[in-house]
């Protein structure tokens, strides 16, 4: 029962009118954004970065994570209204979310989404609180082999189930983790690929790279989107209420999604996202009446809703208790968890319990108040969907910049901006899917560290990480993927010329 | 027969882009996934096409059908992936010349060039396994909106490189008319009164709010170039390697503690 004491005594310390604060303002923004198309959290948790480090570490974190939620939360909305994505991770919304909202019923889908959302996010929840310690203990008897194995298992996962062809993500990954190794060797104090920029001695700054990849790349491909057309409708709170046999079905709808989002989100590599999307396969697979699927079935859209808010709740567990990020969103927060002199891992846990709870108790609040925030505010955040895009999008660009610059002042880091920008405008042009860059960007230097010792210490004997059996493991977990994906894509090629 | 086959993807193609009502950016008002398409994970693009009874549902591995509907004709090799794997191995090739400069060590003992060094292999080889498929197979051709990318790209690199001379009163007012020029629906008037927001909303949050350590008005008359560079001389120190950004910040005053912290970094780095 002690975990439960500490919870309770978590979720107390939470209650500080600070902590609070800073958790309203972040799921605010958060909703904000995910209401708004066309502004990712990624893109808004490193804008809020360089702010976070005026604040203690805990509330900062709590903010940043409630940006992420919120995100969750919101992105639905326009889902339904408009048929267009708030969060890549609510595209399966639109698929049911706005023929309902055809039929007149967006309320009602607005209103269940909500409750999907945050039945999936509290279970995950639970699962975070309750996994985390055990999931550190194991943690604390891993060497640098199974931490380097384990790394290469999330960047594994991270291209081959993120999206887009299986190499096309490795070779991200792999550039990514080259653009980590750019600046000062830590091991050996040479300066690396610096090509005689002295700003580039410290490295690339993760938060330049990230917005530039993201935020920039995002707003080059949507900067001439029209307004979306105003939702007709006038939501009212009496309108909310679903049928009684929508309700049931709900219920064994969230319980699906949320079993499914939770598995996935703990797992390197996959994230809401597609924890959406298997929540909606599965949905449909588990369905009376799959031929409905598409024209306003309410389990279509509890399923994937309450999927990636339990994903967003899990993914945080292989980041505070090993120390390894399993998606973009997770790789930012661990940089704000290291500038603020925290380094997350098991030991995190153990050293540092109340900390560790004390998140889980902001994590928890974050919830509730975006429960409150969305059920009597469902017509506000739907009425900002009118805010047209171009009047949003040179804001953006000026508080992406200014951000950037606030971190080391330095207009050195705008022009890295405007570089990553372009890249990932090149990118997003030919189709390469840059989130497992950012990935291999920030585990590239843990790795070649891990990879470095793990080595050291075997006496250069690479069948080090075969030799131990939980490295061992998961090096054949990786192998596993790699060939069931190429796999896949042969089988999916063969179906498609078959089919032509 | 074969080309027979081919007629009919693009029929089936059309039809899914028609489906899915994702046209040209300018004149579709019903325009479901015109920027996510570059952010979410193909699986969920072809689900949608699935949802919708077209062709093309179960590829995981290739996304199509993004752009506009004029340009779906198929050309002989897929472009988007022979372009972006060349690049790939380019930047492959480049890091193992570049990384031959630094000392590769052995297994047990790895030196700094070893890491990248592999990295820059396994790029190499992860581009000819994208290109060379590529070269073989159908795709659609590439469409850049070079206006949107020009336009925004400026408009930072604009600010990146006026924000500590002219000021951040104008310096933003000016990339904000750059950048909203990407937009063709804006107004003169609404131009002005977006400048306007935009400008002072900046100046609350990161004058007053967060007190950002910048110049607001012009540091320098806006004829007379040749002072920054005379204000840049005089604020090296005798026998200082300072770099021209460090001094040229020092020149406008820019925050003591940070150019101590930045000059100590830079030295550190000099060892």
């Amino acid at each position: 029962m002690t975990s439960l004491e500490a919870l309770f005594a978590g979720l107390g310390a939470a209650m500080a009118p600070e902590v609070l604060m800073y958790c309203f303002f972040g799921v605010f923004v958060g909703t904000l954004i995910g209401v708004l198309p066309g502004i990712g959290a990624l893109a808004t948790i490193s804008l809020l970065l360089p702010v976070s480090y005026h604040i203690p570490p805990a509330p900062a974190i709590i903010m940043l994570a409630g940006v992420y939620y919120g995100a969750q939360y919101g992105g639905s909305t326009s889902s339904i209204l408009l048929n267009l994505p708030g969060t890549p991770s609510h595209a399966v919304a639109c698929l049911d979310g706005h023929p309902m909202a055809k039929q007149g019923r967006a309320a009602v889908a607005l209103f269940m989404t909500t409750i999907a959302s945050f039945s999936g996010a509290m279970i995950g929840l639970f699962f975070l609180a309750f996994f985390s310690p055990s999931i550190a203990e194991i943690g604390l008897t891993f060497g640098a082999a199974e931490y380097f194995s384990l790394m290469l298992l999330g960047l594994v996962a991270a291209s081959t189930m993120t999206s887009g062809s299986t190499v096309k993500g490795l070779s991200m990954v792999v550039f990514g983790v080259f653009l980590g190794t750019i600046g000062t060797d830590v091991n050996t104090g040479v300066h690396r690929f610096h090509f005689d920029v002295p700003e580039l001695l410290d490295g690339i700054n993760f938060i330049a790279l990230a917005m530039g990849v993201f935020g920039v790349s995002e707003v080059i491909n949507s900067c001439n989107r029209k307004p979306g057309s105003e939702p007709k409708e006038r939501i009212s709170f009496g309108s909310m209420m679903p049928t009684r046999s929508e309700a049931r079905r709900s219920v064994g709808a969230i319980m699906r999604g949320t079993s499914m989002g939770s598995l996935l989100g703990a797992l390197p590599g996959a994230g809401p996202s597609i924890a959406s999307f298997m929540a909606y396969a599965l949905e449909k697979k588990t369905s009376k009446h799959p031929e409905k699927f598409g024209h306003g079935e309410i389990e279509g859209l509890m399923g994937p809703e309450s999927a990636n808010n339990a994903a967003s709740q899990t993914s945080f567990i292989p980041t505070l208790s090993l120390g390894i990020p399993g998606d973009a969103v997770m790789a930012l927060m661990m940089t704000a968890l290291i500038i603020h002199g925290i380094q997350p891992g098991p030991m995190l846990i153990v050293m540092q319990p109340d900390l560790f709870w004390l998140l889980v108790g902001g994590f928890f609040i974050s919830n509730i108040m975006l429960l409150v925030l969305n059920i009597p505010l469902i017509g506000l955040w739907a009425s900002i969907l009118r805010i047209p895009y171009h009047v949003l999008y040179p804001a953006i660009l000026i508080f992406i910049s200014l951000g950037v610059y606030s971190v080391n002042n330095s207009t050195f880091d705008m022009l890295v901006v405007a570089l990553f920008g372009a890249m990932g405008y090149l990118l997003s042009i030919l189709r390469f899917d840059p989130t497992p860059l950012l990935l291999g960007f920030v585990l590239g230097a843990l790795m070649e560290s891990n990879l470095r010792r793990a080595l050291l210490i075997s006496r250069g004997d690479p069948m080090t990480f075969i030799e131990r059996p939980i490295s061992l493991t998961i090096m054949i977990i990786c192998l596993a993927l790699i060939v069931y994906s190429m796999f896949s894509a042969i089988r999916a090629r063969r179906s498609r010329d078959a089919a032509a | 027969m074969k080309g027979c086959a081919i007629v009919c993807v693009v029929r089936s193609r059309r039809k899914a882009v028609d489906a899915r009502g994702i046209g040209n950016a300018e004149d579709n008002n019903n325009e479901i996934l015109e920027r996510p398409l570059n952010t979410m994970p193909s699986h969920i693009r072809s689900i949608q096409c699935r949802e919708r009874g077209s062709y093309r549902a179960s590829s995981p591995c290739r996304s199509h059908d993004t752009h506009g509907m004029e340009g779906l004709d198929l050309t002989t090799t897929d472009h988007h992936d022979l372009i972006g794997g060349m690049l790939i191995l380019a930047i492959g090739v480049f890091i193992i010349f570049y990384a031959q400069r630094y000392d590769t060590g052995t297994l047990t003992n790895m030196g700094p060039g070893y890491f990248p060094l592999a990295m820059g292999f396994l790029m190499s080889i992860f581009g000819l396994m994208v290109a060379i498929p590529a070269f073989f197979r159908a795709g659609e051709p590439i469409r850049v909106n070079w206006r949107n990318c020009l336009l925004v790209i400026g408009s930072l690199v604009f600010y990146a490189l006026t924000l500590r001379t002219l000021g951040l009163l104008l310096s933003t007012a000016m990339a904000v008319l750059i950048s909203s020029a990407a937009s063709r629906v804006l107004t003169l008037k609404g131009r002005a009164v977006l400048v306007v927001c935009i400008v002072a909303v900046t100046y609350v949050v990161f004058i007053l709010g967060l007190s950002m350590r910048l110049p607001v008005l012009p540091t320098v008359s806006l004829t007379g170039t040749m002072s920054i560079t005379k204000l840049i001389s005089e604020a090296r120190l005798p026998g200082e390697p300072a770099s021209e950004s460090l001094l040229a910040g020092r020149a406008f005053g820019i925050g003591d503690e940070w150019l101590t912290d930045c000059y100590s970094q830079t030295c550190e780095g000099g060892k």
